[in-house]
């Protein structure tokens, strides 16, 4: 009873982190960054896909500062979702510990 | 399991090492069942089982709040890829791992109060929480991997594990306050150190030594040490 009542805390406790880390990534701009020259000057675009589709969002010139970034969100962006996935094992799995008899 | 456990003990020790490289370690007590971790040192020479922690981790930082110079903790923690987490209607900043939560907690003065506690220097806030000037007002320094980490000295955690445990609506959270509390308070004796816990049990309000009386009374194996504090 005591273990399964820990569980229960814990399972609340990665809802809660997986809504905060689903919310972390929502505020990080999706896509990576493309560089398109156009009339031989740089032109930045961020590439995601949508459904079947890549569609490109127009950013503008960018700085070297900005590239990096979107580049440092980027990888942000990749991280928290790794820690998004390892967050949903944890409930799949706690889950199933407690559906256990 | 065990990976896990590891996996949660480096993370830990990472930003504890973090706080300590901005130099704010030093004004931050580590409290709740992470600090029964540091306790191994303390009760190297006898049997002593921390049992099972949670994900919290709680940070106490004593009053007055006396960082000299500013530290923008969220940055610093997101380097460890924690995400800030806003926690019941009031606000409390918390943050948040996959395999860790930080919180920070300041003692409740005077007649208390729901809001959060502002730390400017940290850009955090803190919760107010009652007995944690107990923890605070006797304070060691034990190793924790490889830096030196300030926790409370046992015998004033074990003895507020005891009263808090009486507090608390849920039963899970009362009956590891009560676990965590015996196991602390059955190393201290095995180690030498009844004569502390008598001396700090001594000194606590009357009000306090009744709740540990009444919730030893209660609590198998609880009686043994219930004639000790007689």
């Amino acid at each position: 009873m005591f273990i399964k009542d820990m569980l229960r805390e814990e399972l609340q406790n990665s809802l809660q982190i997986k809504a905060d880390y689903q919310q972390a990534i929502d505020g990080i701009p999706r896509g990576s960054l493309v560089r398109k020259i156009i009339g031989g000057h740089p032109y930045f675009y961020l590439a995601y896909r949508e459904q079947a589709k890549v569609k490109f969002d127009y950013v503008g010139k960018l700085s070297e500062e900005e590239i990096h970034k979107y580049q440092e969100s980027k990888e942000k962006r990749a991280k928290y979702r790794k820690h998004l996935s390892e967050v949903n094992k944890q409930i799949k799995y706690i889950e199933k510990v407690l559906r256990a008899k | 399991m065990q990976n896990k456990q590891n996996k949660q003990f480096k993370l830990c020790c990472d930003v504890l090492s973090k706080l300590e490289h901005e130099g704010i370690l030093r004004h931050i007590v580590l409290i709740g069942s992470w600090c029964m971790l540091a306790y191994e040192s303390f009760f190297n020479d006898v049997r002593y089982h921390p049992g099972i922690r949670t994900r919290d981790i709680d940070l106490l930082i004593p009053l007055p709040v006396n960082f000299d110079h500013d530290v923008d903790l969220e940055m610093v923690l997101n380097e460890l890829d924690f995400v800030i987490s806003l926690k019941g209607k009031d606000g409390y900043i918390r943050f948040v791992h996959e395999d860790l939560m930080l919180e920070f907690i300041v003692p409740e003065r005077g007649r208390g109060s729901n809001k959060p506690f502002s730390i400017p220097a940290l850009g955090v806030n803190a919760q107010p929480l009652r007995f944690m000037d107990f923890l605070a007002n006797n304070i060691i320094s034990l190793p924790f991997g490889d830096i030196t980490v300030m926790v409370p000295h046992p015998v004033n955690f074990a003895l507020l594990k005891l009263i808090i445990s009486e507090r608390r609506t849920k039963p899970v959270k009362r009956e590891n306050d009560q676990r965590q509390a015996l196991e602390v308070l059955r190393a201290l004796l095995d180690s030498g150190e009844k004569p502390t816990l008598i001396k700090v049990f001594n000194q606590m309000p009357k009000k306090w030594k009744k709740t540990v009386h009444t919730v030893l009374k209660d609590i198998p194996l609880g009686e043994n040490f219930r004639s000790i504090l007689e």
